[in-house]
């Protein structure tokens, strides 16, 4: 076949689609939709990043506070160390590590739990008012 | 290009697009609509990322050929033409019978050649703006072109 009448093929090609008011009616339908979900992304995303900060602004003055305890602590667990049980022998041997361990746990408990609360009252300040 | 802007071009392009499907679906209208759907709606979130350099109608078409591509890899059961044209109603089957042969020889094409077809012979791409479309080159494109046309000359004069 020539060149021609491969375009020719096509040219009267016209199939039987469905209606374009119902084709545009359900494609902005699906817009709708994915508009809906990016909102609520959005929306999460939006709230996540402030109980993110809230969490670091937490973290970060929990940590100054504990660290500035350590002086108190270490006077302590100190005047512990000094009976000569076996316990006090430990907490001579690892006084300071004990310390360390307990603020970290600390530090970490508070700044999960300001992300916790950041979060719930995100996500209630989003509720519709009854 | 706002929402109002995108479905102002979808209204005036999407006839075209759901024709360049259905050929490339072999006569399957309401899949073509489906992936015509998918199309649309994945232009319209990748619309802020389109750029200048390329036409808007280029760059929906290779969305619709990807998108088409995808659902082929999902979707590896096909059905025979023949039992397919048994499913369509009798309002349209004089209308889905006219292309029957059309649809037959299609279907026999590879995917690429098939693309390369249509694009080439129904919607008048160049050989270079079907290469970007489907992204390959354009020796490549040549190479589709003329496999398809080999096999449609068998088929349609059969």
């Amino acid at each position: 076949m020539e060149e021609e009448k491969y375009f020719d093929l096509f040219s009267d090609y016209n199939p039987e689609l469905s209606s374009d008011r119902s084709f545009m009616a359900h494609l902005e339908r699906n817009i709708e939709a994915v508009e809906f979900v990016k909102s609520q992304a959005e929306q999460l995303h939006r709230k996540n990043r402030i109980a993110i900060i809230s969490a670091a602004v937490a973290g970060f003055v929990f940590g100054v506070l504990s660290t500035l305890c350590y002086p108190m602590l270490s006077e302590f667990v100190r005047r512990w160390s000094l009976s000569e049980t076996e316990l006090g022998q430990f907490v001579a041997d690892y006084g300071s590590v004990m310390i360390w361990i307990v603020i970290c746990a600390v530090v970490i408990t508070m700044t999960y739990s300001v992300y916790d609360i950041a979060l719930a009252i995100a996500n209630k300040s989003d509720e519709p008012k009854r | 290009m706002n929402r109002q802007q995108f479905i102002r071009y979808v209204e005036s392009h999407q006839r075209a697009v759901r024709r360049f499907l259905t050929a490339l679906c072999c006569g399957d209208a309401a899949l073509a609509d489906d992936l015509a759907q998918d199309t649309f709606v994945k232009a319209y979130l990748a619309c802020d990322s389109f750029r200048e350099d390329s036409k808007l109608s280029t760059w929906i078409y290779r969305i619709a050929y990807n998108t088409f591509v995808s659902s082929r890899r999902s979707y590896k059961s096909t059905e025979e033409i023949v039992e397919a044209v048994g499913l369509i109603t009798t309002d349209r089957a004089d209308k889905a019978f006219e292309y029957q042969q059309l649809y037959q020889a299609l279907d026999r094409l590879s995917d690429k050649e098939r693309s390369a077809i249509l694009l080439h012979y129904m919607q008048g791409y160049a050989i270079n703006e079907i290469a970007e479309i489907t992204d390959t080159s354009i020796d490549a494109v040549k190479q589709q072109l003329s496999r398809g046309r080999q096999h449609l000359k068998g088929l349609l004069n059969d």
